[in-house]
């Protein structure tokens, strides 16, 4: 059976509800208030009928009473739906908020939960997928207990009868719900699961289409999506026919007592009851009151059903935003640095003691002890998973949880320090990064304006001035993220003028010339040995593409990292 | 629209997609809606006429059966009604999300390669499939509800006249404020701000993207806060415009719900008249008869819910419309290219040099070559001389200037199918579809045996791995090959291309990620056995036995 215990998903929906912990007390007093006027406008208008259409005349005040309270619940449904959209809102914006914060802390860890793109969607889609949960089911959670007793309690003067029709099928009500509800749940699931496995088969095949064509598969895929899609009809079709019986029971129920209500009043009322004819047990007024009272107590309850699927959706998004913040940052923000007091280095710029690095059981950086002085050009090369990249991850300052000890200039990096260090960092990984705009302001990215004459100098440096003059709109240009017209090659060098223009002193490059044929990555590397002359340069390039004018060659290994002359 | 005739999608296609099914829910959720209005109408009638009967001492004479059946009949329509509307309507939105999604897989089919790639990059694709979504909830959310609201009109009116004639004008009024003027005057709150957030949210997601592909480089300069803090204040907008929205809708809710009011009130003063100062009930009107149409006007009122939100649907479907209607356009400009190519005896390519009707592609060299009989070209130029950008055009990816002439006719090779017949051609992306292993292969060949499969499998050292696999061909990889290594993605991708034995083959660096084993024997395979191409064409930055072989022609 089902236990009480919360899985992780409902308690990240239960802590986000709790940020907002006063609006929602607020709703939950607007609730009984509603449920308080719903009773007051059905005494009213019950009273107006029975006037009506016993004497005749038409009592004012009953139905001031019962229009007030119309208008009152009116009102407070206005407020309530605000102060729930409000409350919503405030839960997703500081929720993306706080997400886009820790994928920046993450750094280029981010990657490992998924692609950018994929991310954006958790980002934006995903969270805004809590919304129903937070504006409609939550609040929706109290009201499904709390207005069906007020009922119930306001029915009791009037009518046992009718109080044992409510009180006995709320339970049988419960009871359904909870054995079709169970299975229609499960089926639910089961649904929202193979829809997005659709989904992903359609963004999948579209996103090969290109292959697609040229395999002349089009129309095999095509006949796959329509397939796919009929069949997942059919059984969905089943599955819902199920899903859907749980509401059908509250439906059938709420109708079933209302027409058992009018039944037994009117029978009442004509003084027909089978067991006590001649009799009637309530009067008209009482009869218009259960009448009006009968759907209100079922209502609540149906509409928590309609909105079951908000919590199921809610449910799947707090799956994969959890994931995101499961990926803990080791970067400063996480760590307090509780490492061995100073104690004085070597002399050198970079000074590694013991670094290693290991998350989960897994190694992510054997053991590493060297030094790199101010100045020096250092190529690292080895096996790939054998850490070169954690070691970069380490030096920009999104890794601080390894042993050992990193020392910058004979000082311990700390966070006060940081900032100071990651200024003279160039970072040219082996995808450059790059933002939509033109090639300048990609060359300027983080700079600020600079002056003409630096860009052209740090571009005939880098050896673009050539390509990049040749461009139309020179380096106005604009850059896309697909079909640049640009080799690889290009980008690469262009990653390199943009090194140029920051000052940066630190060159970090993680295999700058994978991807490129031979040929260029020579030329790209010729390049880097021009310009990276009396920087301090830490390169990661694959043995088919050596580093002949290193100072020092690393060679990375499973067992830890060798330095050689 | 199912069929593979594109045209625009308009609100009216979206309702002629399968207007029986669509017909079936709503005649259904009529029925159901209709129901629930009675079931409270016919209730307070039977009651007040019961109450009447008993208070006139004319009870026993009163004939209860009828309306007692009504009641009942009414709660199961209302039960079964709800029911299935539920259970059609779901299965028509499934249906129309299946022909949505055939109809944007033609227009992409139709659409000219270089800017299908566009297409797929980043994010507009997921926003594709998110406008697909918010589409198909179109009928359920739109035309439904007002379809509801309507009836529910029609049968008040009717009610109304049959009660006291004149009531009918209040109730025609009621219901053009209900189902016309609030929806307009929510239009014109709302719509701009519904617009707006559809543009601000693609703003922002492309800025999203923008500014995390350049994540380190912003936080190694120190200005990662400057670049999020423009992220938050467009979230910020976003959430104004949300905020706004949702006061919208809760505010034509509040107007929906007093107008309810005022009708009751207004039904109830036109019923009325003063009589020694008290007010008493118009004598020629039944008591009984008004009570159950102020019930009835209160189940209507639950109908007219749904409506209040409903221009919200209305305008992001609209917008989704427009943006899927993109694509379409896109797709006109593919031309047809019917005529089957003849056998391929020689190729003379002139003046040849792919482009990416883009910035720089002009500046690109272009190539001269013939080949005829069984030939090898190597292409080899400078980085950045355009040696792919020159594969992908002759593969038909890409637009060129220049004349190719197949057996001395011109033949236009961009995205003309015929001409892929004849071409397989492995691009330096490897792509691999969430499909098992198996189905990746026989892509390349549909027909393929388990043999031919395992042969190019040995053949580029994967039969170890694939044995090794506890479901072995069966495995299922992950989307975009997120489960195999780069170089085993590459080797699928040429075992693939491998196993169509197309004439004409063109390879973009074939042997990435291969062993200096498994590049001889993908040599000797290509030159001398099973593979043999009529044509080879490739680009290559590790030498091989291949290279002797061929005619280099340099960019």
């Amino acid at each position: 059976m089902r236990t009480r215990v919360k899985s992780s998903e409902q308690q990240f929906l239960f802590d986000l509800q709790q940020q907002q912990r006063k609006r929602f007390q607020m709703v939950k007093w607007l609730g009984v208030l509603i449920a308080f006027s719903i009773v007051i406008q059905a005494l009213g208008l019950a009273k107006v009928f029975a006037e009506l259409v016993l004497e005749g005349s038409f009592p004012l005040n009953a139905a001031l009473l019962a229009g007030a309270a119309f208008l009152f619940k009116t009102v407070l449904q206005y407020v309530r739906e605000q102060i729930c959209a409000t409350a919503s809102r405030t839960i997703r914006f500081s929720l993306r908020k706080r997400v886009v914060e820790h994928l920046t802390h993450l750094g280029p860890n981010r990657l490992q939960i998924d692609e950018d793109a994929g991310l954006s969607t958790r980002v934006y889609e995903q969270i805004d997928a809590l919304d129903d949960y937070f504006s409609r089911y939550v609040p929706q959670v109290f009201l499904v207990l709390f207005i069906p007793l007020t009922i119930l309690i306001a029915v009791i003067p009037v009518s046992w009868i009718a109080f044992f029709i409510f009180a006995l099928t709320a339970p049988l009500v419960v009871f359904f719900m909870v054995m079709v509800g169970h299975k229609a749940a499960n089926a639910n699931r089961k649904q929202f699961t193979v829809l997005s496995l659709l989904s992903n088969q359609f963004m999948d095949l579209n996103q090969g289409m290109a292959e697609l064509k040229r395999l002349g598969q089009t129309d095999r895929a095509r006949e796959r999506l329509s397939l796919t899609a009929s069949e997942y009809q059919k059984t969905t079709m089943g599955v819902l026919r199920l899903a859907f019986l749980s509401t059908g029971t509250l439906e059938l129920f709420s109708s079933v007592a209302i027409a058992m209500v009018a039944l037994y009043l009117g029978l009442g009322l004509l003084e027909q009851l089978p067991w006590q004819v001649g009799i009637a047990p309530v009067s008209l007024f009482a009869a218009f009151y259960l009448l009006l009272l009968a759907p209100e107590f079922y209502l609540p309850l149906r509409q928590l059903g309609s909105d079951y699927h908000a919590k199921q959706k809610a449910e799947a998004a707090a799956t994969d935003l959890q994931e995101i913040f499961a990926a803990e940052p080791s970067d400063f923000m996480a760590t307090s640095s509780s490492k061995l007091p100073d104690k004085k280095g070597n002399g050198a710029l970079i000074e590694f003691e013991n670094v290693s690095w290991s998350t989960s059981g897994r190694v992510r950086l054997a053991d590493l002890s060297a030094s790199i002085s101010q100045g020096e050009r250092v190529w690292l090369r080895g096996a790939s998973g054998a850490g070169k990249s954690s070691l970069m991850s380490i030096l920009l300052g999104f890794d601080q949880k390894f042993d050992g000890r990193l020392l910058i200039k004979g000082q311990l990096l700390s966070s006060s320090m940081l900032d100071e260090w990651r200024r003279r960092l160039a970072w040219l990984p082996q995808t450059p990064e790059w933002i939509q705009g033109t090639i300048r302001q990609n060359l300027e990215l983080g700079l600020g304006k600079c002056h003409d004459a630096d860009l052209r100098n740090a571009l005939i440096k880098a050896q673009c001035w050539d390509f990049v003059g040749g461009l139309r709109f020179g380096w106005d240009t604009p850059i896309h993220e697909a079909g640049t017209g640009l080799s690889g090659g290009q980008m690469q060098r262009l990653s390199i003028a943009r090194a140029l223009l920051s000052q940066a002193d630190v060159w970090l490059l993680d295999e700058p010339c994978s991807g490129l044929d031979s040929d260029t990555a020579e030329q790209v590397l010729n390049t880097l040995d021009e310009v990276s002359f009396g920087k301090t340069v830490l390169i990661i390039s694959h043995d088919t593409h050596p580093v002949s004018w290193a100072d020092q060659k690393w060679l990375m290994k499973e067992d830890g990292v060798y330095v050689e002359a | 629209m199912s069929k593979r005739n594109p045209q625009l999608l308009t609100f009216k296609s979206l309702l002629l997609d399968n207007p029986f099914g669509l017909l079936v829910a709503l005649l259904i959720g009529i029925v159901g809606s209709l129901a629930a209005v009675a079931l409270l109408g016919v209730s307070g009638w039977f009651l007040s006429a019961a109450g009447l009967a008993s208070a006139m001492g004319t009870a026993l004479t009163f004939n209860y059966f009828t309306p007692g059946a009504l009641v009942r009949l009414m709660a199961i329509l209302r039960t079964a009604g709800r029911y299935g509307e539920q259970v059609f309507s779901h299965d028509h939105l499934l249906g129309l999300l299946r022909s949505l999604r055939l109809w944007v897989w033609d227009q992409r089919v139709n659409t000219p390669l270089n800017q299908v790639h566009r297409q797929t990059k980043g994010d507009l694709l997921q926003r594709l499939v998110g406008d697909l979504d918010q589409i198909i909830k179109w009928p359920l959310a739109v035309v439904m509800p007002w379809g509801y609201g309507l009836l529910g009109c029609v049968a008040l009116l009717a009610l109304g006249a049959w009660v006291e004639a004149s009531l009918v004008w209040p109730i025609i009024i009621y219901s053009a404020m209900q189902l016309l003027c609030l929806p307009w005057f929510a239009n014109r709150l709302a719509m701009s701000s519904v617009y707006r957030m559809q543009a601000l949210s693609v703003h922002r997601r492309s800025r999203f993207m923008s500014v995390f592909s350049a994540l380190i480089t912003l936080t190694i300069r120190g200005h990662w806060q400057h670049y999020s803090e423009r992220l938050t204040l467009l979230d910020e907008k976003q959430r104004k415009l949300q905020g706004r929205l949702q006061g919208v809708t809760s505010l034509i809710k509040l107007l929906g719900q007093t107008t309810t009011f005022l009708l009751i009130g207004v039904m109830f003063a036109m019923c009325l008249s003063v009589e020694n100062e008290s007010l008493v009930i118009t004598p020629t009107i039944s008591a009984t008869w008004l009570v159950a149409l102020v019930l009835a006007t209160l189940g209507v009122n639950e109908l007219m819910q749904p409506i209040a939100s409903a221009f919200l649907a209305q305008g992001q479907s609209k917008v989704g419309l427009k943006r899927l209607n993109q694509l379409q356009r896109s797709a006109l400009e593919a031309a047809d290219k019917s005529k089957s190519l003849p056998s391929i005896e020689s190729l003379i390519v002139r003046n040849f040099a792919g482009s990416h009707n883009d910035v720089a592609s002009s500046a690109l060299p272009s190539v001269n070559f013939t080949i005829s009989g069984n030939a090898q070209i190597k292409v080899v130029g400078a980085s950045g001389a355009g040696k792919s950008t020159t594969l992908a055009a002759l593969a038909g990816d890409l637009n060129y200037r220049g004349e190719v002439m197949l057996n001395s006719a011109t033949v236009s090779l961009f995205d003309n199918s015929c001409w892929r017949e004849k071409v397989a051609y492995l691009p330096q992306q490897s792509v691999i579809f969430q499909q098992s292993l198996r189905a990746n292969l026989l892509l390349g060949k549909p027909d393929a045996t388990e043999a031919e499969l395992f042969d190019v499998l040995q053949l580029l050292g994967l039969k170890g791995w694939v044995e090794a696999l506890p479901s072995g061909l069966d495995t299922l990889l992950g989307g975009q090959g997120r489960d195999v290594s780069g170089g085993q993605a590459r080797r699928l991708c040429l075992a693939r291309i491998l196993l169509r034995k197309a004439p004409i083959l063109i390879l973009d660096e074939p042997f990435d990620g291969l062993d200096s084993d498994s590049v001889n024997r993908v040599c000797g395979a290509l030159e001398g056995g099973l593979y043999r191409p009529q044509f080879l064409i490739y680009v290559s930055h590790i030498e091989s036995a291949l290279d002797q072989n061929s005619t280099h022609v340099t960019l």
